[in-house]
C-alpha cells in the first residue's frame, strides 16, 4: 500500500471526486438494501389480507422510485470513480514518460524498450484497476455485506446466525482458491511464455531450420510443447472450473437454509412471510461481496506490486545531471578534450583522448568497429558523461553549460537513423521548431534531397517510418542530415553520417555544404576515407586510443593503419 | 496484409463456420455440454419453484369454508380433485391454493353469491392432543377443525410444531428435494465448465498446431517480408483469444440465451396474464440492448485503435530517445504523446459513460419489472387469482432473466476480440506461399557435382544475380569471393532452395534442383552461415538438432574434427552445457566451430560455407583455418571466403561483382592474370 504514496498528490487533487464517489456509493447500498424492505411489507400486508386500495401501487412506486435513485447515483458513481482513475491513469502514464525522458543512454542502453514498454501499458492499467475498481469495491462490498447482515439481523438474529454458516466456508473457498489459482495461473503463464519463446526461436532460426529439414523435429518439439500448455490449462481448469460452482453451492445453501428454517419459522411465527421473502433477497445481495473481498485482495496485490514497479523507474536518477549554469550568449565551437577517459563498465573505453579543435576546422574521425569513434562524439553532446579529463566547448566545461544550451550548439547526425512516423517536414523541424518551409526547403535543397522531395505526391508533407512511406537508407541518412543542418549548429558531427549516400551524391552534398562549413567546428566519423581527405587533422583509434594523427598525407607517409585502410579503398573504387 | 488493425473483411458467420470446423472429435463433447446447460438452466429454474410450492403447501396450506352447489363441486374437481373437504352437509373446506387455479370470473362469483367465505383458516385433523385444543379458538367440524391464522398465534412455538407437523414434514421433504438438486446442480456445472474448456484447449491445440506447421512449409521469402513478431503473436496470442470463442462467446451466449428463453417459458406457463404484463418492459429492453450494442461497439473500437496507437507512439519515442534528447525535444514530445495519451483517456471516458448508462438502466428495467409483478400481481393474489408463492417465485424469476442480459455487453466485446484474432489466424492459414516441394528424386547417392546455367534472380525488382553459370565438380571445392552486396549469399541461398532462381538453371548432378525432394536436396548440402543461429538447449543439442541418429559418440567426434572440442571441453558442463545459460558467451569463433560440428554431423555430400568476417583470436584462428581445410576435403564445397588460407586451400576462385562473374580460375592462374583478384590479393584485402 506504501507503493501508493507515489501518486499522494492525485489522491488529494481529487479528493472530492473520491469523496463524492464514495457517498454515492453509500446511498447506492442503503437503497438496494430497502427494495427487499418493500417487497417485505407488501408481502405482509397480502398475507395479512388488510389490502386497502392504492397500497399496492404504492409500494410498487416505491420501488420503480428507489430504484431510479439506485441508477442515477451508480451513474454518478461509476462517473466520479472510474473517470478519477482514468484521470490518474493518464497523469501517472505522463509522468512516466517525462521522468523516462530525462533518463540517459547508460538507462537505455540496460534496459529493454519492451519491459518499458510493460511498465507504462500493463503496470500502470493494474495501478488503476486497483484505484478503480479495486478500493471502490473493495468498500463497496465491505458496506454492502455488513449492511445486508445487519438488515437480516433487524429481522431475526437466530435466522441470520445459521444462515451465514456457508459463508465463512464462502471466503476460506475464495481465499484459499484464490491462491491455488494463483500459482496455476502462473504455471499457466509459465507454459505460455515456453510456447512463445519456441515459435520466436524457430521462426528466426528458420534458415538453420530448413538448411536441416530441422521441420520435423520442430514440429515434433512444438507439439511437446503445446501439449505441455494444453496440460497445465487443463490444470488450471480443474480448479477454476470448481469455483464458481462451489460459490452457486454456497450462495443457494444459504437459500436452502432460509427455505428450511425459515419456512418453518414463518409457521412457527417467529418471522413474516415478508421477512422469508426478504431474507432470500439479502442473500442473494450478500454473495456478491463475499466473491469481491477475494478478488478484490487479489487485485489490490497486484496493483501494489505494479505501482512498486514502476515507483522503482521513477526513481531512477538520471545520470547526466543537468546542472550548468554558466549561460554563454553565442556559442563559437572551439572544442577541447583534456585528458579524457571514459568506460561503460570497469574496463576503461576510451583512453586519454586529447582534442583541439577549431571553428571552420574540420576533424576526421577513423577506426574498427567498437574502438570508441562513435563514444567520443557522444561525450561532446553529453550523452554520456567522461569519468576522467575535461571536454570544453569555448573554454568553459561542458558540465556548466546547461544541457538544453549544449545540445542546441550541436548538430548530431547519429550512425542509427532515426526517423519519427511524421512528415518530412516536421522530422526535419525536430532540429528547429520554428523553420519556415522556405528554410526546410533550403536545407532539403543543401542535403540533395530535392529531386526525390519534389518527386513524392506530397512533398515535405510526406509521411515518412513505419506507417508512412518507406525511404532508402540513404535519403533517411540524408534527412536526418538536413535535422542537424537546420538547428544552426556551432559544431556538427556526423557519425558515418553519409554511410549508405552513394559517393557521387556524398561529394556533391559536401561541395553544398563547403559555405555552411566554414565556420563551424566540425567532426566527420567516416569509414570513407575520401571524404576526410581534406580534413585539418584526423584521428585514427584503435581500442579505445587515439594510435594515428595527423592530415591525410602524414598519415599516409606513416603506412599505419591508415595507410592500409586507403589503399583498400582506393582499390574498391577501381572494382 | 498482416496489419493488426485493418478492418475485417472476412463475415462472422464464414468465421464460426470454420472455428466449429476445428471441433475434430470434441463435438460431441460440445454438444454434451450444451445438453447438460440446457439440464442446468432446468434446476435453476426449478428453485424458485420449490419456494412456490413451500409457501402454498405448506407455509401458507390455508382453506376457506365454501357452500357449493352441486355443479360448482364437479367445476372444482375438474381442476383439483383434492380441492374439497366436506366440512358438514352443505359446507366443504377449499384449499385457498386451489382458487388460483379457477377461472377468476368463477371464484369472483362465489365471493358475489356469498357462497365463498374470505377467511382462511388452518385445517386440522381430531386427532390432535386434547390439552391444546381447550387452549384454542376453533370451529369444529364432522371430522376437521379449523383453525385462524390470529388463534394460532396465541400458542407457543412447540405447540404449533406439533399441531402443523404435516406442513413442516412438507417444508423438509421440498428442503431435501432443493437439496438434492443443489448437489446435482455443483457437479453438473463443473462437468460443463470442464467439457467446455478442454473443447476450448483441444481446440487452440489443433489450430496451433496447424498454424505451426504452416509456418514450417512457408517460403523463405515470406520470413523476409513478414516481422518474426507478428508470426509469433498468430501462433500464440491470437489463438488464445480465439479460444475465448469456444469458451466465453459461445456457450456463454448458449447459457444466456437458455436462461431467457427459459424464465420466459416457464413464467408464461405458470401465470400466462402476470408474465405479459412483467414483459411489457421487454421492448424496452431490446430497445436499450440494440442500441447499446451499436454505442459500446464504436466505442471500444475506438479505445483499441487509440490505445495500440499510444503504444505504437510510446515504442517510437522509447526507440527515438537519444535523438529527442539531443534535439532537447522532451517537452515537445511530451506534449505529442500526452496527445493520444488524452486521446486514449477520452475515448475511455465515452466507454464508462456507455456502460455507465447502459448498466444502470438495465437495473432500473429489472426493478420496474419487479414493481409490475409486486402490483399487479398483488392484485390477483387478494382476487386470489395467483398465490403469493406464485408471486415470491416470480420475483424471483425476473432476477433471473435480468442477469444474463447485465453481461450481455462484455460477450459483445469478448465475440468482437476473438472473431478478429480469428481471422488474423485465418488469413495467415490461408497464406498460398508454401514452399513448393514437387520433386521426387531422393535416396540416390550423390556425386555432388554442382551447375549454375545462366542463372538469373531477385528479390525485389533489382537483379542481384545476372547470368550466373559455373560448375563444380564432384569432390572440388569452389571460393567465391567479391566485395559486399556482389551476389555471394544469393548463390549458395539457391543451391539450398532457400530462394528460387527466376531464370536459368541450377543442376546437381545434372538435373534441375526442383526435382529433387526438398528435404533429400538439403540433407545432402551442409550448409554454414555467417552469423550462427543458436538454439536454446545444450551444445550437443545445437549439435545433434533434432537428429536423434546422431549419438552423443558421433558428436563428440565430429566435434574433435573440426577442434571445437577444446572450448567445449573447458566449459562447466561440457557438452550438456546449456547455450542459453547466464555466464555463458561464445566468442564469434567458438560458434563457428560449433556450426561445424553442425555440419559435419549430418555427413553432406555438399558442404557449403558462408565465412564469418569479423575478425577472431590468432589460436581461433588457427582451429577455424585447420577445421575448414579439414571440411572441404572429400566433399564437393563452395565457400563464401574473407580468409586467405581458405582461398588457398580451395581449388577454384570464383570472383564476383555486382551480380556477375568476373574472373574465374585457380589461385595461381588468377594472380597471373594480374586483374581484379591480383589486386585484392595484393592489397592484402583478404587478410
Amino acid at each position: 500500500m506504501r507503493n501508493f504514496l507515489t501518486i499522494k498528490e492525485d489522491f488529494i487533487k481529487y479528493k472530492w471526486a473520491f469523496i463524492a464517489g464514495f457517498c454515492t456509493l453509500l446511498i447506492v447500498d442503503v437503497l438496494q438494501l430497502l427494495i427487499p424492505r418493500v417487497i417485505k411489507y407488501a408481502v405482509d400486508t397480502l398475507v395479512s389480507g388488510d389490502v386497502y386500495q392504492g397500497i399496492l401501487l404504492r409500494y410498487a412506486l416505491y420501488i420503480v422510485l428507489i430504484a431510479l435513485g439506485v441508477a442515477i447515483c451508480r451513474f454518478v458513481w461509476r462517473f466520479f470513480i472510474f473517470i478519477t482513475a482514468r484521470k490518474m491513469e493518464r497523469n501517472l502514464r505522463l509522468r512516466l514518460f517525462s521522468h523516462l525522458e530525462t533518463l540517459g543512454m547508460k538507462f537505455y542502453s540496460n534496459t529493454r524498450v519492451g519491459d518499458l514498454m510493460a511498465r507504462s501499458t500493463n503496470d500502470i492499467e493494474a495501478v488503476r484497476r486497483t484505484i478503480g475498481i479495486g478500493f471502490l469495491i473493495g468498500t463497496d462490498s465491505l458496506v454492502l455485506g455488513t449492511l445486508s447482515i445487519v438488515f437480516m439481523i433487524f429481522i431475526n438474529l437466530k435466522l441470520t446466525l445459521i444462515a451465514l454458516i456457508p459463508f465463512p466456508f464462502l471466503i476460506f473457498f475464495v481465499l484459499f482458491f484464490g491462491k491455488l489459482l494463483f500459482k496455476k495461473f502462473e504455471s499457466v503463464q509459465a507454459g505460455f511464455s515456453n510456447l512463445t519463446t519456441t515459435v520466436e526461436e524457430n521462426v528466426r532460426g528458420v534458415r538453420v531450420i530448413r538448411g536441416y529439414n530441422q521441420e520435423e523435429g520442430e514440429i515434433k518439439k512444438f507439439l511437446k510443447i503445446n501439449r505441455d500448455y494444453v496440460t497445465r490449462n487443463i490444470n488450471l481448469i480443474k480448479t477454476w472450473g470448481m469455483f464458481f460452482p462451489l460459490i452457486f453451492f454456497l450462495a443457494n445453501f444459504s437459500i436452502w437454509i432460509i427455505l428450511r428454517f425459515g419456512g418453518v419459522g414463518v409457521i412457527t411465527g417467529t418471522i413474516s412471510m415478508g421477512d422469508f421473502v426478504a431474507f432470500q433477497a439479502y442473500l442473494m445481495i450478500l454473495v456478491w461481496p463475499m466473491i469481491a473481498i477475494g478478488w478484490v485482495v487479489n487485485l489490490i496485490q497486484r496493483g501494489s506490486a505494479s505501482m512498486g514497479r514502476i515507483n522503482k523507474l521513477l526513481d531512477t536518477q538520471p545520470e547526466i545531471k543537468d546542472t550548468g549554469m554558466t549561460k554563454i550568449d553565442r556559442i563559437k565551437g572551439i572544442l577541447r578534450f583534456r585528458k579524457v577517459y571514459f568506460s561503460y563498465n570497469e574496463e576503461p573505453f576510451l583512453k586519454d583522448i586529447n582534442i583541439n579543435l577549431e571553428p571552420g576546422k574540420k576533424l576526421g574521425v577513423v577506426g574498427g568497429i567498437g574502438s570508441g569513434k562513435t563514444t567520443l562524439v557522444d561525450l561532446i553532446a553529453r550523452v554520456y558523461d567522461v569519468d576522467q579529463g575535461d571536454i570544453l566547448i569555448d573554454g568553459i566545461k561542458i558540465k556548466d553549460i546547461p544541457l538544453d544550451q549544449l545540445r542546441q550548439s550541436i548538430g548530431f547526425v547519429p550512425q542509427e537513423v532515426f526517423l519519427f512516423s511524421d512528415t518530412i517536414k516536421e522530422n526535419i523541424r525536430l532540429g528547429n521548431p520554428k523553420a519556415t518551409d522556405q528554410e526546410v526547403m533550403n536545407v532539403i535543397k543543401l542535403c540533395g534531397l530535392e529531386e526525390e522531395i519534389e518527386e513524392s505526391p506530397q512533398g515535405i508533407e510526406t509521411v515518412v517510418g513505419e506507417r508512412g512511406l518507406s525511404l532508402s537508407g540513404g535519403q533517411r541518412q540524408r534527412v536526418t542530415l538536413a535535422r542537424a543542418i537546420i538547428k544552426n549548429p556551432s559544431i556538427l558531427i556526423l557519425d558515418d553520417a553519409l554511410s549508405s549516400v552513394d559517393t557521387e551524391k556524398e561529394t556533391q552534398i559536401i561541395n553544398n555544404l563547403r559555405n555552411f562549413l566554414m565556420e563551424r567546428s566540425t567532426i566527420i566519423v567516416s569509414h570513407r576515407l575520401k571524404s576526410l581527405i581534406d580534413a585539418d587533422e584526423i584521428i585514427v583509434f584503435k581500442d579505445g586510443e587515439i594510435v594515428e594523427r595527423g592530415q591525410h598525407y602524414e598519415l599516409v607517409q606513416i603506412d599505419g593503419i591508415y595507410a592500409n585502410l586507403y589503399k583498400i579503398q582506393q582499390l574498391e573504387e577501381v572494382l | 496484409m498482416y496489419e493488426e488493425d485493418k478492418i475485417r473483411k472476412i463475415t462472422n458467420r464464414a468465421i464460426i463456420r470454420r472455428l466449429l470446423g476445428y471441433l475434430g472429435r470434441e463435438k460431441w463433447l460440445m454438444a454434451v455440454a450444451v445438453m447438460l446447460t440446457v439440464i442446468l438452466t432446468g434446476i435453476q429454474l426449478s428453485f424458485p419453484y420449490l419456494t412456490k410450492i413451500a409457501i402454498d403447501n405448506y407455509i401458507l396450506s390455508t382453506v376457506q369454508v365454501i357452500k357449493p352447489e352441486e355443479s360448482d363441486i364437479e367445476f372444482i374437481n375438474s381442476f383439483d380433485s383434492k380441492a374439497l373437504t366436506i366440512l358438514d352437509e352443505e359446507c366443504y373446506a377449499i384449499k385457498s391454493k386451489t382458487l388460483s387455479l379457477i377461472p377468476a370470473s368463477f371464484v369472483d362469483k362465489l365471493y358475489e353469491k356469498g357462497k365463498l367465505q374470505r377467511e382462511k383458516y388452518y385445517m386440522f385433523m381430531d386427532s390432535y392432543d386434547e390439552a391444546l385444543w381447550s387452549i384454542l379458538d376453533y370451529q369444529s367440524f364432522l371430522n376437521v377443525r379449523l383453525v385462524s391464522e390470529r388463534a394460532l398465534r396465541q400458542l407457543n412455538i412447540r405447540q404449533i410444531l406439533s399441531l402443523r407437523r404435516s406442513d413442516i414434514d412438507g417444508i423438509k421433504h421440498i428442503a431435501l428435494i432443493f437439496l438434492f438438486l443443489l448437489f446435482i446442480h455443483l457437479g453438473l456445472t463443473f462437468a460443463s465448465i470442464f467439457i467446455l474448456a478442454y473443447t476450448g484447449q483441444m481446440v487452440m491445440y489443433r489450430i496451433r498446431k496447424k498454424i505451426f506447421t504452416h509456418i514450417q512449409r512457408l517460403r523463405i521469402s515470406f520470413f523476409d517480408r513478414i516481422p518474426s513478431g507478428r508470426l509469433v503473436t498468430r501462433a500464440t496470442n491470437d489463438a488464445e483469444k480465439l479460444n475465448e470463442f469456444f469458451t466465453d462467446v459461445l456457450t456463454g451466449f448458449f447459457q444466456d440465451i437458455f436462461q431467457c428463453i427459459g424464465v420466459m417459458i416457464v413464467m408464461f406457463n405458470l401465470q400466462l396474464r402476470l408474465s405479459l404484463v412483467t414483459y411489457t418492459v421487454l421492448p424496452l429492453i431490446v430497445l436499450a440492448i440494440s442500441i447499446f450494442r451499436v454505442k459500446v461497439r464504436r466505442v471500444y473500437q475506438k479505445v483499441r485503435e487509440l490505445l495500440s496507437k499510444m503504444n505504437s507512439k510510446l515504442a517510437e519515442y522509447l526507440n527515438g530517445m537519444k535523438v529527442i534528447q539531443l534535439f532537447n525535444q522532451e517537452r515537445e514530445t511530451s506534449k505529442n504523446f500526452n496527445k493520444v495519451n488524452k486521446a486514449y483517456y477520452n475515448a475511455n471516458m465515452k466507454q464508462i459513460l456507455v456502460y455507465g448508462v447502459f448498466r444502470p438502466s438495465i437495473d432500473l428495467l429489472a426493478s420496474i419489472g419487479i414493481a409490475l409483478v409486486l402490483w399487479y400481481g398483488g392484485r390477483e393474489v387478494i382476487r386470489d387469482t395467483i398465490t403469493l408463492g406464485m408471486l415470491v417465485a416470480f420475483i424471483s424469476y425476473i432476477k433471473m432473466f435480468f442477469d444474463p442480459i447485465h453481461d450481455i455487453s462484455e460477450r459483445f466485446n469478448i465475440a468482437e476480440d476473438a472473431m478478429a484474432a480469428s481471422e488474423r489466424v485465418f488469413t495467415l492459414l490461408d497464406t498460398k506461399e508454401e514452399e513448393r516441394n514437387t520433386g521426387t528424386i531422393k535416396n540416390v547417392t550423390l556425386d555432388g557435382k554442382i551447375e549454375f546455367k545462366n542463372v538469373w534472380h531477385r528479390y525485389k525488382e533489382e537483379w542481384v544475380l545476372k547470368d550466373v553459370s559455373f560448375i563444380v565438380n564432384p569432390k572440388e571445392s569452389l571460393a567465391i569471393v567479391g566485395p559486399t552486396g556482389a551476389g555471394k549469399t544469393s548463390i549458395i541461398s539457391l543451391i539450398a532452395r532457400f530462394y528460387e532462381s527466376e531464370k536459368g538453371e541450377i543442376l546437381i548432378d545434372n538435373l534441375p534442383v526442383s526435382e529433387y525432394d526438398l528435404n533429400f536436396l538439403r540433407q545432402n548440402t551442409g550448409i554454414v552461415m555467417q552469423d550462427v543461429f543458436l538454439f536454446a538447449g545444450s551444445i550437443k543439442d545445437n549439435i545433434r538438432l533434432h537428429n536423434s541418429k546422431i549419438n552423443d559418440d558421433d558428436i563428440r567426434q565430429v566435434s574433435e574434427y573440426v577442434n571445437a572440442n577444446k572450448f567445449i571441453n573447458n566449459l562447466p558442463k561440457t557438452y550438456d552445457t546449456n547455450v542459453k545459460e547466464r555466464g555463458v558467451r561464445f566468442s564469434m569463433g567458438e560458434r563457428q566451430l560449433l556450426s561445424f560440428a553442425r555440419a559435419l554431423a549430418v555427413n553432406p555430400t555438399i558442404l557449403i560455407l558462408d565465412e564469418a568476417t569479423s575478425s577472431v583470436d590468432s589460436e581461433t584462428e588457427s582451429l577455424i583455418q585447420d577445421a575448414i581445410t579439414k571440411l572441404l576435403e572429400e566433399r564437393t564445397s563452395i565457400v563464401i571466403a574473407h580468409r586467405l588460407s581458405t582461398i588457398k586451400t580451395v581449388d577454384r576462385i570464383l570472383v564476383i561483382d555486382k551480380g556477375k562473374i568476373v574472373e574465374e580460375g585457380k589461385h595461381s592462374d588468377l594472380i597471373k592474370k594480374k586483374g581484379m583478384y591480383y589486386a585484392l590479393y595484393k592489397l592484402q584485402y583478404l587478410k
